[in-house]
């Protein structure tokens, strides 16, 4: 590539000559070209020799420094461990590097990459390795099976920019994802990434158990549920609770992070979700050439993964899943971000209070009382004393058998300066109920009075009978009325 | 009992497998992906009981110094071939540990050892046809696949004997087959089968244990030696 470019750069130098009123032009444009194309062929030539720091998840390796490509020379090791899937509940992890996911390769656009794939003596299979960003069969698998007690060497051009994945590829190739053989290689772009205050590594990967999960003990792969794609567990970074309290990821409010994630599968797409955030910015399928912002969750494939990066503002606990609940919530498909630092109300308030919530719904307004409507009173002393036994179901439990109220809780009745001020705003109250603050005989109270579902005979009734009880003014309120008043408050807004 | 003594002694330490048929887990050779389901037909022949253990090994060396750790020859094993014995001809210590399979031994030696006793490494034919055990099933089971080596063997005789009265197959360690190498099928380029099209060309793709032994056989060279790699040998029976 390099030599066309010097070629046409040579081309666009003789056009320039051709055409002579552009020449000056034609000679900054070409002279530029010229110049990035050299750097170019400087960048892409391999210069030195580098032995690769390989790092466990969640940790990311730092950026890449360096402004040229280099041979890079990658160890790594293959083992079969017995671990913690979960509380109680042991596996024997086939790894990349002695846990899952396998060791975080990164390195830069343009480098050689040397790679060694050593299998330990004492593992009983054999293994090897594909990772995606290699270009040539099997992704390297067809060069690297690898006995017990062997290396595999082969070396590869780490010719796309991008996050891959690697898993092994040897028959019984679900079998052996599925025992987390997957990990992820960074091929950084030449330009880098934007800075950021921390880089983390995120895999998720599925458990085929022949044991439920939960079942505790020494638990064996199912290859029933394997192929029926029916896994006991869904977890990030090979266990359930691998990033859960003292072991969270951590920020600061404030600060930016950037979450390498991939998915081993070997069968499950994950929908990459972080509770409470918003992606600013992030590479779908780990392609560093395109990005999407304002992302909320992100399709992460098997065998695929995703870049994302986000500020966080505010301080708390940030929970990641796998959108696609179930695995979340039964299956440990859950990690945390926690983030300290100040409080910014301006973003986020918290909670400000606790209301009583009154659905509009429930009291809807009609012009006609409800159909429990009591007959009609035949005289004062009927309404009083139907008012009393209404007052006594509905009302006495809050303002007491006297209506004397509970200080600081429930408003009196007894000689109510409130009650006596304005007939028609009790009525109101009865019917739409009340809330907030409000002043009674010189106390203040701030609670809510649901409203209530009573026909308007009975509310006539109840409060004809606390008008005339208690030291109250002794009006009377007729069945007119509060018809009167739920028409008007029901029918049409004032 | 007089019968059971007599069928003891018939057998001996190898045992008669009948003649039968098999499908082989894998026909698609030479780049072939079509899977052939054909039964091919296996002949009589006598299987040893037990693998190989590590006091018939020392024997061996003792008999022929060719084979000891300090005079193989790098062509024939590799650097880890007898790794866990303290010197040429003595393996260790501890109680019974001559009893336990011999491990960490190459094709050559396993063949040779085997050609000592006027015997030969099974065929992987001969082999998975006895795993198979007659369609019984064992020979799928995984478990054993999926837990890491011991730090310490079993005895031979710990294992698990099966329908043709043959210890050991699976549940204890690998066995060497006199054709491991061809036992994979390779695609045009000479590469060995990997990731989704490793079921290609095979009988039973939901047979993970088959796969694993397949590709167990394939990843290994005639010199390589591994922990858990032994062998055991077979004889023909003249008709």
């Amino acid at each position: 590539m390099p030599r066309g470019n010097r070629f046409s750069v040579r081309r666009l130098v003789r056009m320039a000559g051709c055409v002579l009123l552009l020449r000056s032009f034609y000679f900054v444009v070409a002279s530029q070209a010229s110049q990035s194309s050299n750097d170019q062929d400087t960048a892409d030539q391999i210069k030195g020799e580098e032995n690769l720091t390989l790092t466990s998840a969640p940790k990311v390796p730092p950026p890449i420094s360096r402004n040229h490509a280099t041979k890079v020379i990658v160890h790594l090791e293959v083992t079969e461990v017995e671990g913690r899937l979960a509380d109680g509940v042991e596996y024997t992890f086939w790894t990349y590097g002695g846990t899952v996911p396998g060791k975080f390769i990164r390195v830069r656009e343009g480098d050689l990459v040397e790679f060694h794939l050593d299998n330990h003596p004492h593992n009983k299979m054999p293994h090897n390795i594909d990772l995606h960003a290699v270009i040539g069969p099997g992704g390297g698998a067809a060069s690297s099976l690898t006995a017990p007690g062997h290396s595999s060497v082969f070396s590869f051009k780490a010719i796309h920019p991008g996050l891959y994945v690697y898993h092994c590829g040897t028959a019984p190739v679900v079998m052996h994802v599925a025992n987390g053989m997957y990990g992820l290689i960074l091929v950084e772009p030449k330009a880098g990434f934007p800075k950021v205050d921390h880089e983390y590594y995120v895999m998720q990967g599925e458990f085929y158990t022949k044991g439920k999960n939960g079942d505790v003990g020494e638990q064996v792969f199912s290859m029933e549920k394997a192929i029926d794609e029916k896994p006991e567990y869904i977890v990030f970074n090979g266990s359930v609770g691998s990033m859960l309290g003292n072991t969270a990821l951590e920020a600061k409010a404030g600060e930016t992070v950037r979450l390498f994630v991939g998915n081993g599968g070997p069968n499950l797409t994950s929908s990459f979700h972080v509770i409470g955030e918003v992606f600013d910015r992030a590479w779908l399928g780990g392609n560093t050439t395109a990005i999407e912002s304002n992302l909320q969750t992100a399709t992460v494939a098997p065998g695929g993964s995703v870049i994302v990066e986000f500020k966080v503002n505010v301080p708390g606990t940030f929970v990641m899943v796998d959108h696609a609940l179930a695995r979340a919530f039964n299956r440990g498909a859950l990690a945390q971000l926690k983030v300290s630092g100040e409080e910014d109300k301006s973003i986020y308030s918290g909670k400000i209070r606790d209301e009583v919530y009154l659905p509009e719904g429930a009291g809807i307004k009609t012009a006609e009382a409800p159909g429990r409507g009591a007959p009609p009173a035949r005289s004062r002393e009927e309404r009083m004393e139907r008012g009393a036994r209404v007052y006594k179901t509905n009302c006495a439990a809050c303002h007491q058998t006297s209506g004397q109220g509970i200080p600081g809780a429930f408003p009196p009745l007894a000689k109510s300066d409130f009650l006596n001020a304005d007939k028609i705003r009790v009525i109101e109250t009865v019917l739409q109920g009340r809330q907030g603050k409000l002043v009674v005989n010189g106390q203040e109270f701030d609670g809510v009075m649901p409203e209530w579902n009573l026909g308007d005979e009975e509310i006539a009734n109840l409060l004809t009978f606390v008008y005339n009880s208690w030291g109250n003014s002794g009006q009377e309120v007729s069945p007119e009325e509060v018809k009167t008043h739920r028409v008007k408050k029901g029918g049409s807004p004032e | 009992m007089l019968c059971l003594l007599a069928s003891a002694i018939w057998a001996g330490e190898m045992a008669v497998i009948p003649a039968g048929t098999r499908v082989p887990f894998f026909t698609g050779a030479g780049g072939d992906k079509t899977f052939k389901r054909e039964a091919v037909p296996v002949k009589t022949f006598r299987m040893d009981r037990f693998p190989a253990t590590r006091d018939e090994f020392a024997q061996f060396v003792k008999a022929h110094p060719q084979w000891r750790k300090s005079k193989v020859k790098s062509l024939y094993a590799d650097a880890h071939y007898l790794d866990d014995w303290k010197d040429d001809i003595h393996f260790g210590n501890e109680t019974g540990d001559g009893q336990i399979p011999v491990t960490h031994v190459s094709w050559f030696a396993a063949r040779a050892y085997c050609q000592s006793r006027s015997k030969e490494l099974p065929t992987t034919d001969q082999w998975e046809y006895v795993a198979y055990d007659g369609g019984r099933g064992s020979s799928r089971n995984l478990d054993w696949y999926g837990q890491p080596n011991p730090a310490h063997l079993p005895k031979v005789t710990s294992a698990s004997t099966n329908g043709f009265g043959v210890s050991g197959l699976y549940g204890l360690i690998w066995e060497w087959t006199l054709d491991f190498n061809s036992a994979i099928p390779t695609d045009d380029d000479g590469n060995d089968q990997f990731c989704g099209n490793g079921s290609l060309g095979a009988a039973d793709s939901s047979d993970y244990a088959s796969f694993l032994r397949y590709a167990f056989r394939s990843s290994l060279k005639a010199n390589f030696t591994t922990e858990n790699l032994g062998f055991r040998c077979v004889q023909e029976i003249q008709p």
